[in-house]
């Protein structure tokens, strides 16, 4: 598992009870299903009934050490976000694309921090073939994993992504 | 995290959005800026959602509301859009459902209101990431700028490149993340010869936009988006291959094991940079 270096990923305050509902209802063709895998058996509420109608089958069987969800809180009551102080991580979601597993660090009670780890992940290899344009400069596709403070991309909406961050959420209300 | 200044992240829009001031004020501004600029994105997304029945956007797209009655902020966004739809032939089309649906504008202008409201209100370091797109200025240090990444299209906890910027707009739009959703209005299928297309200027809403086409176009938008005056381009296409125009603001890749060269043995000696 390797964790990311950035901390793109939101969450979910307000918006984030909607979620629990979608997950029953796989989209056609565009692989929404989804799969929350959670070891430690309090996780995810509605979120997790959702997904076992949905998904059935949990994949990516990992060690349990390694995907028991974890909760580092602080013993400080709940600040005016309602939500602990404190590290919380999320059960795994697996969708038609890989797996996510989202933490969240709450400061005063308020989601600070985002970031996700992907427990699997298929490189997709592809075929290269040339191809030039004027004005552009073509190199090859590099995999950093370098100190930077954003990143930008494709819009995250995954299901597999809100549900693992609801789970998240909730641990941080529990 | 090292970095001085507040960060907060919430649910806007349907998207996670991320919000950094870097500048040193005392914390309860920062705190009240903030809440400032989330308090906008959620007026937006009221006001601005195809959803709500009851919306500004729904009521105009009904026909209900005229142009001349609408707010400044929605006369500007329908004015906008017809502007884009012009600059990208067609590819950016704010009627592709049939009805009037602003969205894919509406996220980048409205961060890059927040943006330029902070900027006025002595908020002159900072960053906001709306779902992947980001409007940042200054630094995280006086003379410093910031490092922001760019996603790799196939591991999603990397980057493929790292821009060295201070004061841009960065969209990026892909078919990595929800598969093949952005569809070619002229032959009416999914595009997909471009996986990821990162577009650099100084309008969010302009960039999304012109990102969001370029990846509509597929293989034409290679030379499209080249074109682009003003702007800087970043183009993962689906076969692997990287391009970008002279001024991208890329840093070179690091060497060394924070900077691993992807998948060697899938990539020909040819295709990899001189070390």
């Amino acid at each position: 598992m390797r964790r990311a270096a950035f901390a793109v990923l939101g969450t979910a305050i307000g918006s984030a009870l909607l979620i629990g509902a979608k997950l029953g209802t796989p989209t056609a063709g565009t692989g929404t299903q989804v799969a929350l895998e959670d070891t430690d058996g309090a996780a995810a509420g509605a979120a997790g009934e959702g997904a076992a109608d949905a998904g059935g089958a949990t994949s990516s069987p990992k060690p349990a050490s390694r995907d028991t969800p974890t909760t580092k809180a602080t013993t400080k009551p709940p600040a005016r976000g309602g939500l602990r102080d404190g590290t919380f991580t999320g059960a795994t979601a697996t969708y038609a694309y890989g797996s996510i597993r989202v933490t969240i660090t709450v400061t005063d009670g308020r989601v600070s921090d985002v970031s996700a780890t992907y427990p699997t992940d298929n490189p997709t290899t592809k075929s290269v073939n040339e191809r030039a344009i004027p004005k552009l400069r073509q190199e090859a596709l590099t995999a950093q994993s370098a100190n930077i403070s954003t990143v930008s991309g494709a819009s995250l909406t995954s299901e597999a992504y809100q549900a693992s961050l609801q789970s998240a959420l909730d641990r941080a209300r529990a | 995290m090292g970095t001085p200044g507040l960060r907060r992240v919430e649910q806007v829009m349907g998207t996670p959005v991320s919000v950094h001031l870097a500048d040193p004020l005392p914390p309860r501004r920062l705190a009240a800026l903030a809440d400032e600029v989330f308090a906008w994105l959620r007026e937006v997304d009221a006001r601005f959602s195809t959803y709500r029945p009851d919306s500004e956007v729904s009521r105009f797209g009904r026909g209900e509301l005229s142009i001349e009655d609408c707010s400044p902020d929605l006369r500007y966004v329908v004015e906008a859009c017809a502007d884009l739809w012009r600059e990208t032939d067609g590819y950016f089309d704010a009627y592709a459902t049939g009805r009037f649906d602003p969205s894919g504008f509406v996220k980048g202008w409205s961060v890059q209101v927040a943006s330029d409201r902070l900027l006025a209100e002595g908020c002159g370091s900072h960053w906001i990431n709306a779902g992947g797109d980001i409007r940042a200025r200054g630094g995280p240090r006086p003379g410093e700028s910031w490092r922001i990444g760019v996603r790799h299209p196939w591991q999603p906890d990397r980057v493929c490149w790292v821009l060295d910027v201070t004061d841009v707009a960065i969209a990026t739009s892909g078919t990595y993340e929800r598969g093949l959703h952005v569809i070619d209005p002229y032959r009416g299928e999914p595009a997909h010869a471009l996986t990821s297309v990162t577009v650099v200027g100084r309008d969010l809403g302009r960039a999304d936009a012109y990102a969001t086409a370029g990846v509509a176009m597929g293989t034409a938008g290679l030379r499209w988006l080249a074109d682009l005056p003003d702007h800087e381009v970043g183009i993962v296409t689906e076969e692997g291959l990287c391009y970008r125009s002279e001024g991208f603001p890329a840093l070179p890749a690091e060497p060394g094991p924070r900077g691993v060269h992807a998948e060697p043995s899938a990539w020909p000696a040819r295709t990899r940079p001189p070390d």
